[in-house]
């Protein structure tokens, strides 16, 4: 059963913001439970729980909605494992070069944030029961979350008063990246350039769109 | 169909298990830990993550997670390699060993656009630990399915993120917890100059001799004329510098989570961490009597199970019991492991 919901990440420590949208994290969660190979996700639609706009173009549900209490910075590193190659490297690894090529050293920065009362929240139009069942699978937010980083300690999901507009929409302003013939979006909102709907890290897919204005 | 792409096929068809694994680990500091974040001037500083704690943040004492996951990592692949017989005669490529300690790179080389899935499986069939680990091998990225935490210093700032049974084994080992700067301690090493010493300089060559006399007697008259251009120049290369390290003794918090969704799944896990937790070092300084973790206790937690309940794990058992599915499964494979680490782009 559909309904308008508030989801809830109540998140303990830093995470790298910004926070993924709702749908991404479903699909990946959809896409972890059914073991599906990489080149599956994106190729074809998931069934997530959270309905699609009537014009199929984005699911209905809102942009994280955070602010940060705490920036903090730490570092990436990567350097090649020099130990090994001198155990165990054959006659053809002869040289290791840390400063340019495969083999070079970094030290990345990286920002990292912590939540206000460390909750993320998400306005959508979804099912309730099997949202919460496919989020339970979601322990951490964000990048960097193989190292810890971004921990969930737990999902809550609310049935709430919707609005007009709701999720997408809030006194005309949009909550989400919308297509620029979307409906009673107020004149001065700000366009930009997005994916519209998962997997966000496709990049060809970009297309202009209205815009978060923090965004 | 070749015949190992159709056992490969028969074997997606058979149900598959979904098993959520978690562990749970506390650990103690059985030598001083120096792992440290930065330097600042010449002091090292240990690494710290901010904690939300009542009245505020607090920088708390961590092993980075990306530290536990590459030993857990290197652990593996040292299994990996011993259980197809290739650490007695190594002839790794650059690419295998990247890809195996380091979780490989995206080379640019090859076709990224095009997925061979089939490929993808037998990767996964040929190196378990890369189907929990994830990584990147022939120009593609390849997600993992393990979680490892930061291994976080036990101390009342941290309380709050604490799982309680590890509060409760501190409270019965050592007492109620401490603020986490009562943990850590500064401490400073010299790096000897060895033209100092006089046995040592009786070795040099006798014009050696006399330079570093020399270099002596400029030093000191730097010193005493305030010559402080004279006496940079004149230095020795005795090095002071300062350290912050964990104290001895100290417990850290630690989890490691899986999604597995086989037996051999399981086995990759239990090895990748008991091979770890055998001779678990991290930080700096290892060769100067620094890092050394030893597991004390453990909770083995199967999650999305209805009891939901935790039993105790026992750590000093878990090394010679696990493996020994991942041990037959590489050894099986080892020629073909071999063949496939000498062509691997990564």
């Amino acid at each position: 059963m559909m309904g308008p919901l508030l989801v809830t990440a109540h998140v303990r420590g830093a995470f790298v913001p910004p926070p993924p949208m709702l749908d991404a994290l479903l699909g990946w969660a959809v896409a972890t439970r059914d073991d599906l190979p990489p080149a599956f996700i994106g190729v074809r639609d998931l069934d997530i729980p959270v309905r699609l706009s009537d014009c199929g173009r984005v699911y209905l549900c809102s942009a994280p909605q955070w602010s940060a209490e705490w920036h903090d910075k730490r570092h990436i590193n990567r350097r090649f494992p020099v130990h090994e190659a001198m155990l165990l490297g054959g006659p053809k690894l002869r040289r290791v070069d840390e400063r340019a090529g495969p083999q070079k050293a970094y030290h990345l920065p990286q920002e990292t944030a912590h939540a206000v009362n460390d909750v993320v929240r998400w306005w959508c139009v979804g099912d309730r029961g099997a949202l919460l069942e496919l989020l339970q699978l979601v322990w951490h937010l964000g990048k960097r979350r193989a190292v810890g980083l971004g921990k969930v300690v737990r999902w809550t999901a609310e049935p709430c008063e919707p609005w007009d507009g709701f999720p997408v929409l809030r006194d005309g302003y949009p909550l989400r990246p919308l297509p620029l013939d979307w409906p009673e979006v107020a004149e001065d909102s700000d366009v930009g350039v997005h994916v519209l709907r998962p997997p966000y890290w496709r990049h060809h897919k970009e297309e202009p769109c209205w815009t978060m204005t923090e965004w | 169909m070749s015949e190992t792409a159709e056992a490969r096929t028969e074997e997606r068809e058979q149900p598959r298990m979904f098993d959520i694994r978690r562990y749970e680990f506390v650990m103690r500091a059985a030598q001083p830990i120096a792992h440290h974040a930065e330097s600042i001037g010449n002091e090292a500083i240990v690494m710290r993550k901010k904690v939300r704690c009542k009245g505020g943040f607090a920088l708390v004492p961590i092993i980075s997670g990306d530290t536990m996951r590459h030993g857990m990592r290197e652990a593996a692949a040292y299994a990996l390699l011993d259980a197809a017989g290739l650490l007695n005669d190594p002839q790794l490529t650059e690419a295998a060993i990247r890809l195996l300690f380091a979780g490989g790179m995206v080379t640019g080389k090859g076709e990224a656009a095009v997925v061979k899935l089939d490929q993808y499986r037998e990767m996964c069939e040929l190196v378990p630990s890369m189907a929990l680990f994830g990584g990147c091998a022939n120009n593609r990225i390849l997600p993992g399915r393990l979680t490892v935490e930061e291994a976080t210093l036990i101390c009342e700032e941290a309380a709050a993120d604490m799982p309680p049974w590890a509060l409760d084994l501190h409270r019965k080992e050592y007492g109620d917890l401490d603020g986490c700067r009562a943990y850590v301690e500064e401490v400073q090493r010299v790096r000897m100059d060895p033209s100092l010493t006089p046995h040592v300089k009786a070795l040099m060559a006798p014009s050696e001799q006399v330079e570093v006399n020399a270099r002596l007697a400029a030093s000191e008259q730097a010193h005493d004329e305030l010559d402080h251009v004279g006496a940079d120049k004149a230095k020795s290369t005795m090095m002071p510098r300062r350290f912050e390290r964990v104290c001895q003794g100290a417990l850290f918090s630690w989890g490691t989570q899986a999604i597995c969704q086989s037996d051999l799944d399981v086995d990759t896990l239990n090895v990748a961490a008991a091979a770890f937790l055998a001779r678990a070092r991290v930080g700096g300084k290892r060769g100067t009597g620094h890092g050394l973790l030893v597991p004390i206790a453990a909770r083995h937690i199967e999650l999305l199970r209805p009891s939901d309940t935790s039993r105790p794990l026992d750590t000093k058992a878990l090394a010679p019991k696990v493996g020994q599915l991942f041990r037959a499964h590489v050894a099986e494979r080892s020629e073909r492991i071999k063949s496939f680490l000498g062509t691997v782009n990564a």
